[in-house]
């Protein structure tokens, strides 16, 4: 049997019916570095992201019973990514002490490329303002284009309220993306006054 | 929107988990599984002695 054909849903089954790691193995390897990812995008250090990914694929082994075919594979492990994401943010409530002056850089190409890359960093930065549940939320939304129902299932929440925390999620990055530009817009002015007074 | 245009897919890290924590899980979890096996066997065992040592020594006062 070739384990590479077989879909998500076939090897938990065949993990559990099993036990053998061939299973969980294939699984690791198709999820392990999107996992990786979503808490190096949490916690941005690359030692604390693996203890994450660690952490999580123990869980997973752990809880494997308890998925239900009813959703996709992916959106359970990404549901179980988040909460652990959210859970140890919150305990170490690192979001909070990331100021906004370090960290918004000014835009000064003109190059369409570059400008489209600076964005992508000014609301990289934004998101780091943000509660993490609501990172969580636009990150499901919007980066593994979950619709609005797999959210709901996956945060067991009703679709309204999550149609209603996307939206004010997304009214405060856009609050603090436009705060991150303002401020560097003030920086920037005032250099340039500076600059041609002393002319 | 596009994946090229998406801002959110932009800002998606890059990076490889290393090949070491494979290893390290996949030992943890034959551990795990170990310990569980243990446990079961112990327990089972622990209970039918228990069980056939009661039920022996009713046996033998009924006998005598």
């Amino acid at each position: 049997m070739n384990v590479k054909k077989l879909t998500d849903e076939q090897l938990v089954a065949l993990f559990i019916d099993t036990q053998k790691n061939l299973y969980f193995e294939q699984l690791y390897d198709r999820y392990s570095d999107k996992v990786y990812r979503k808490c190096l995008s949490f916690v941005k250090d690359d030692a604390k992201a693996e203890d994450f990914t660690h952490d999580i694929f123990l869980k997973l082994v752990l809880n494997l019973s308890s998925y239900k075919e009813t959703a996709k594979f992916s959106t359970w492990l990404y549901s179980i990514t988040y909460n652990y994401c959210i859970d140890q943010t919150r305990i170490s409530k690192k979001y909070s002490e990331v100021g906004l002056d370090d960290n918004f850089d000014a835009p000064d190409d003109d190059d369409d490329a570059q400008m489209a890359e600076l964005e992508a960093q000014q609301l990289n930065k934004a998101m780091q303002q943000i509660l993490p549940e609501e990172k969580s939320i636009l990150m499901m939304k919007y980066q593994d284009d979950l619709s609005i129902k797999e959210i709901s299932e996956s945060l067991d929440i009703s679709e309204s309220a999550v149609k209603m925390r996307l939206l004010r999620a997304k009214e405060k990055l856009r609050k603090v993306y436009l705060e991150g530009v303002l401020f560097w817009g003030v920086v920037i002015a005032k250099l340039v006054s500076l600059f041609f007074r002393n002319d | 929107m596009t994946d090229n245009e998406n801002p959110f897919k932009l800002i998606e890290p890059e990076g490889q988990v290393p090949e070491s924590l494979k290893k390290a899980l996949v030992s943890e979890i034959d551990t795990i599984r170990n310990t569980s096996t243990l446990i079961d066997l112990f327990v089972g065992n622990f209970i039918n002695t228990l069980s056939a040592s009661f039920s022996g020594g009713e046996n033998s006062q009924q006998e005598s």
